[in-house]
């Protein structure tokens, strides 16, 4: 019985951190909504503050605005110039 | 610490990024050819007196007044304009010794900027090679700033470039009086400092010219040089396949006797090592065709093909220039996109990018090779040609003639004023070894790495879409006929199935998206999940050979021909286009021809009657 329970906590892991790799790779945007969400997770459990500043630094890290060709950011709307 | 902003500028081709790499221990790709460095790059190093510089490695431009998007990062960069990036305190201006004529002009063009800059006469090794003389205190009087000497590609070829940038920076040098001719003075300024041999010096290279660039020749010597890659990538990648196969094999059996029966044993046998085993195997035909393709760029023979392919190129509509990315587009065509940067006719830049993707690149090989191997005889042709390397270089040929037909219908719809090919051809150099494997290490980093991302996550998400639902009590056939896969690819026949293809093949294609070769590991899943003998599921080639008609086989191969390309190309063409619209032209137009010509095959398959069960 209970290597059936661990056998599926091992595969749903598995599982789960190959669909979050895709969701990740797919929506980069859902990137930073996870490190946002998990700052104000934090914030309400009072983690300690180490872990709270460093979930808040990957939630804006990620949520800085995509730029063009090498951070140019020259191409608003007509392609590169 | 306060840390130097410095920036290498020159010419294309001058050696700036084997300099760059050499300098800060980078890794950037570099070639015997112009329009490598598309993009800016930054490193580190520290000076031997401890001095930290940032270091910009620039793309390589012929003038400052800018004519390709590339070119316009360099002058935006120089002239402290570009956004994000702070004006440099010193430009390191690369100039290509055994070529001052041309690169000297440019250099000129950077002195006058104003800015505190230094000359590196790189590749001089090869000028003193070629018996040019270069009075180096008289340039650096003449020029007026300092003029150190440099070999990229040797490893204590940049001390003399270190040495400079640990002095402070020199006085910007003096401007020339505006209006005055950059090409007259570099000229008066040879005549002074450089001597060069007599012109047997060169007789070498020119005869090599004659045979390369002549009209006939140069085209059989270009055919047979294609032909024998492909021919290579077969016979050569073998033995080593085998090895990998087994190796693969054996992996799957011990982990499959260790594990106790059951859903991770599964996960792990039919998921991870069928799927990304699969795809493995393949790696030494993706090195070998890569050891041919760096061997070509590092031996100056490439822009040589450009000039030939010129004419082939204009009855499309395009000049030479585009050669280039559609040669890297061979690799992949992310690389081959970003490199339109190089074509100034914005017309020819987007017909280049809506026609790289037809290019066959690395991800396709496993695809092919598997087909091939499945479903083509092995036997030789004429005695001395593979079968299997005759097919593969037919259906690269097919991806290149269908791009110049789509190109000369594209240009058809917007004549536009013809631009000429100006090209410039390096010296010929026997490949450098290190260079070469260090290509061929960064070829393996990068294809293991697609492997234990990419495929290795797709092969579980798959193996659990092909898992579950269970099938109900008393459910016959095999099990991932009811999962959520199986249903899918089910569905999916109703679109698929006039092309010739089966369920499994239309589960394939979608997790295909994501990267070509995925659709090796996703048909290894798939099939290992409903095979019932455990030896089949190891070997996907027989199955393939047991389960498909020819017909289908040779859909499946014009359908990769022409399918639309992995996710990261489309995003590539957003990036580069800025339009969401030529996504959809792309990914659209693709679709219909893979469609078509797949559609096409079949049924001419079926009255051959190849169409049937094997």
């Amino acid at each position: 019985m209970i290597e059936t329970i661990v056998e599926t906590i091992v595969i749903v892991a598995i599982v789960t951190a190959s669909a979050l790799y895709w969701v990740r790779r797919l929506v980069p945007a859902s990137q930073g909504m996870f490190w946002r969400t998990s700052a104000d997770m934090l914030r309400v459990i009072h983690a300690p503050r180490p872990l709270r500043d460093r979930a808040t630094q990957r939630a804006r890290q990620t949520e800085k605005r995509p730029t063009g060709c090498g951070a140019c950011t020259k191409c608003g709307g007509g392609g590169c110039h | 610490m306060s840390v130097l902003n410095a920036a290498l500028v020159g010419n294309p081709n001058c050696g700036k990024t084997a300099l760059f790499n050499l300098l800060t221990g980078s890794r950037q790709k570099v070639a015997n050819y112009a329009g490598v460095t598309v993009e800016r790059k930054v490193g580190r190093l520290t000076t031997p007196k401890g001095l930290a510089v940032r270091l910009l490695d620039l793309p390589g431009a012929y003038s400052l007044v800018a004519t390709s998007p590339d070119e316009a990062v360099t002058r935006d960069v120089c002239a402290g304009t570009y956004r994000g990036e702070p004006a440099p305190e010193l430009l390191v201006c690369v100039v290509d010794a055994t070529n001052l004529r041309l690169h000297l002009r440019f250099a000129l063009e950077v002195r006058q900027m104003g800015r505190p800059m230094i000359l590196v006469l790189n590749m001089i090794d090869a000028a003193k090679r070629q018996g040019i003389a270069i009075d180096v205190p008289r340039l650096e009087a003449e020029f007026g700033a300092p003029v150190v000497t440099a070999v990229g590609i040797r490893r204590d070829g940049g001390q003399e470039v270190l040495r400079a940038l640990d002095l402070p920076p020199p006085p910007p040098p003096p401007a020339m009086p505006s209006g005055s001719d950059f090409h007259a003075e570099a000229r008066r300024i040879l005549a002074d400092c450089v001597t060069r041999p007599s012109r047997l010096g060169m007789a070498l290279e020119e005869r090599l010219d004659r045979w390369f660039l002549h009209p006939v020749w140069g085209m059989v010597i270009l055919f047979a040089l294609m032909f024998v890659m492909f021919q290579a990538v077969f016979s050569w990648a073998q033995p080593v396949m085998d090895l990998l196969d087994a190796g693969t094999a054996a992996l799957g059996q011990a982990v499959g006797t260790l594990l106790p029966d059951g859903a991770l044993r599964s996960l792990i046998v039919d998921g991870v090592i069928a799927g990304a085993g699969s795809v493995v195997v393949f790696l030494p035909q993706i090195l070998i065709l890569f050891l041919w393709i760096l061997a070509l760029e590092e031996s100056g023979y490439l822009p040589r093909a450009a000039f030939l392919l010129d004419r082939i190129m204009a009855t499309a509509g395009l000049s030479g220039r585009s050669f280039i990315p559609l040669l890297s587009s061979f690799a992949c065509a992310v690389p081959g996109i970003m490199a339109t940067r190089t074509i100034q006719n914005p017309r020819d830049r987007m017909i280049t990018i809506l026609i790289a993707p037809l290019m066959t690149c690395s991800a396709r090989l496993p695809v092919y090779t598997l087909l091939i191997a499945a479903f083509v005889p092995e036997r030789r042709v004429g005695g001395l040609f593979n079968l299997h390397g005759l097919v593969l270089f037919a259906l690269y040929m097919a991806g290149i003639l269908s791009a110049l037909v789509v190109a000369r219908v594209l240009k058809n719809r917007d004549r536009q004023e013809e631009h000429p090919l100006l090209l410039e051809l390096p010296a010929y150099r026997l490949p450098n070894p290190r260079d070469l494997a260090l290509g061929l290490k960064q070829r393996a980093v990068i294809f293991l790495s697609r492997v234990g991302t990419i495929i290795v996550t797709v092969s579980v998400l798959l193996w659990a879409l092909a898992s579950f639902p269970a099938p109900p009590a008393g459910a016959a056939g095999p099990a991932i006929e009811w999962s959520l896969a199986g249903r899918i690819g089910h569905w999916m026949l109703y679109v698929m199935a006039p092309i010739g293809f089966n369920w499994q093949i239309c589960v394939s294609l979608i997790p295909g998206l994501a990267a070509r070769e995925v659709a090796v590991s996703a048909l290894a899943t798939v099939y290992s999940l409903g095979a019932t003998d455990s030896d089949a599921a190891n070997q996907l080639q027989p199955l393939l050979s047991a389960h498909w008609s020819l017909g289908t086989a040779l859909s499946l191969l014009t359908w990769y021909i022409f399918a639309p390309q992995c996710f990261s190309t489309l995003a590539v063409i957003r990036r580069e286009t800025g339009s969401w619209r030529m996504v959809g032209i792309t990914a659209g137009y693709l679709f219909a021809m893979a469609y078509g010509a797949a559609f096409i095959v079949w049924r001419i398959s079926l009255l051959l009657g190849w169409g049937g069960s094997p």
